[in-house]
């Protein structure tokens, strides 16, 4: 069976692990543990090595959906992940202390992917606390010379990781 | 059409004046004979069982009358202004036009009971909805200063506070100063065809009351409304009051580009717009070859066009830096990767 693979990649707490346990027809494996250094008060558990979920297209094709961890320290593990990858969905926490300096580091990291594999950005709990602008995002981006698609997403909406899919499918199409 | 069953299936609104100086009472019975042409439900004069009673409030036994009866329901204020911000008022002189739309808007708000075994249902109000908002075709171009997306502008540039209001529909209560607009909570991606037309509708269709900040915090609190971008309410009227029409004083030729994609999860859309935004953010070409090149209607590519650029999200640019799209060719890999998300969208969306 060919597999095909979709990474979710982001800040610890944006939601990697709920938006693919949305569109996951098997129960999402993770590897969270209980929280124990600085951001403990954030979130109570968190990913340390990978999210997994799967979905079947057909007799013959798999996509493998995979969440790296959100810690920077886990970096080690975001080249094995993105690998190959079909597409690349990042999603930012716009409750956290620095959401746009969170966005920063990730599109650094992979930049290099980004230019080769269709990459979108969704915004999750923006309903809470006071991030910037919508716009801050993008004109942070379009400073990396990048255009990448910018989404207010709520993880646990299975409509939204849709739609973020949809804008994929749209960018491989004419990029 | 269920417009003339509408008007057949209820008994004539009966109405009146009070407080009315002689020649102001025979004007208003020719301007009722005459907007009388353009209403599909009748409405008669009647001074013994009046349904509604049209009450001069610029004279004084007029406005002692409003302050004791106001509660009722039934009256409409007439004078000059609406100092006394009644639901239902007609401006001094009254204009034909003026009195047909809100004539229009009492027998959507106040329907007559209905005779027996023909109750309306949910799909002849949104039927008679479209109706009301059907004369946007009758125009060949797209002025989005007669739509919803006109006051909306309109309130961003004065700064004031607004409740915009149309029939039975939700309210729209406007903060320009925020940026934002309390609405209660809706699904732009997944609209009725009756939501849809708050959207579609004139201006003169729409009821318009200004308001203070203070009133609309209250209201939010009160009727539990949810907090959204003035955008997405910029972005949905343009959208659908377009229906297929270009931007008015657009032309056909200026080549656009799309400065960034629009926030579709936020924004009422459908599945074409993914591709016409992913064409336009690389390309810089007329809308004509955006819509040759998507395979989406130019109809719907105008629709799309005229909501990014209500919305500021598009750059027109000259003739020289066109995107010459003969030189491009897809790789391959591309088109496998396509066909791979395409199917995952076909498996998730069944």
């Amino acid at each position: 069976m060919k597999e095909i693979k979709l990474v979710f990649t982001g800040s610890m707490g944006a939601g990697k692990t709920t938006a693919i346990s949305t569109i996951s027809e098997t129960p999402v494996i993770n590897t969270d543990v209980i929280t124990t250094d600085e951001v403990v008060q954030r979130k109570e558990t968190t990913t340390v090595a990978l999210d997994y979920g799967e979905l079947s297209l057909d007799e013959t094709q798999k996509l493998k959906l995979y969440g790296t961890p959100g810690q920077e320290r886990f970096e080690y593990m975001w080249p094995i992940l993105i690998k190959g990858a079909l597409g690349l969905i990042i999603l930012v926490d716009h409750a956290s202390t620095d959401p746009l300096n969170d966005l920063a580091l990730f599109v650094r990291y992979f930049k290099p992917y980004i230019e080769e594999t269709a990459t979108v950005i969704g915004v999750t709990r923006t309903d809470l606390g006071s991030g910037p602008s919508m716009q801050a995002y993008h004109d942070y981006l379009q400073k990396q010379g990048l255009q990448l698609p910018v989404f207010t997403v709520d993880a646990r909406s299975r409509e939204h990781v849709i739609i973020m899919l949809q804008a994929l499918t749209a960018m491989v199409e004419f990029a | 059409m269920f417009v003339k069953k509408f008007g057949t299936m209820h008994q004539p609104y009966k109405i009146y004046t009070y407080a009315m100086e002689k020649n102001e009472r025979l004007f208003f019975t020719t301007m009722l004979e005459l907007a009388q042409n353009t209403l599909e439900v009748s409405w008669v004069l009647d001074e013994n069982a009046p349904d509604f009673i049209v009450v001069d409030v610029d004279q004084p036994d007029g406005k002692a009358y409003w302050q004791a009866h106001q509660a009722e329901n039934n009256l409409i204020a007439v004078a000059p202004q609406n100092t006394f911000n009644a639901p239902w008022f007609l401006e001094k002189p009254i204009k034909i036009r003026t009195l047909a739309d809100l004539l229009k808007r009492i027998s959507i708000e106040s329907p007559k009971e209905s005779e027996p075994g023909l109750a309306v249902t949910n799909h002849d109000i949104s039927n008679f909805f479209e109706e009301l908002a059907s004369d946007t075709k009758s125009d060949d171009v797209f002025e989005p200063s007669l739509y919803l997306s006109g006051l909306l502008k309109n309130a961003q540039q004065s700064g004031q506070p607004q409740r915009f209001s149309l029939g039975s529909l939700a309210p729209l209560y406007v903060l320009p100063e925020q940026h934002c607009c309390f609405y209660k909570a809706i699904d732009f991606s997944n609209l009725t065809p009756t939501q849809k037309v708050f959207y579609k509708v004139k201006i003169t269709q729409i009821e318009q009351q200004p308001m203070t900040a203070e009133a609309i915090n209250s209201a939010v609190q009160t009727e539990g409304l949810r907090k959204y971008p003035i955008n997405t309410f910029l972005w949905a009227s343009s959208l659908y009051a377009s229906n297929g029409r270009l931007l008015a004083y657009f032309s056909l030729d200026t080549p656009v580009r799309l400065k960034q994609w629009p926030d579709l999860s936020l924004l009422a859309h459908d599945s074409t717009h993914f591709r016409v935004a992913a064409f336009m953010l690389k390309n810089t070409v007329k809308l004509a070859t955006v819509a040759a090149e998507t395979q989406v209607e130019l109809a719907a590519v105008f629709n799309f066009f005229n909501a990014c650029m209500l919305t500021q999200l598009i750059e027109t640019e000259g003739t020289d830096t066109v995107t010459d799209i003969r030189v491009k060719n897809t790789p391959p890999s591309h088109s496998n990767k396509h066909s791979l998300f395409k199917n995952i969208l076909k498996r998730l969306t069944g």
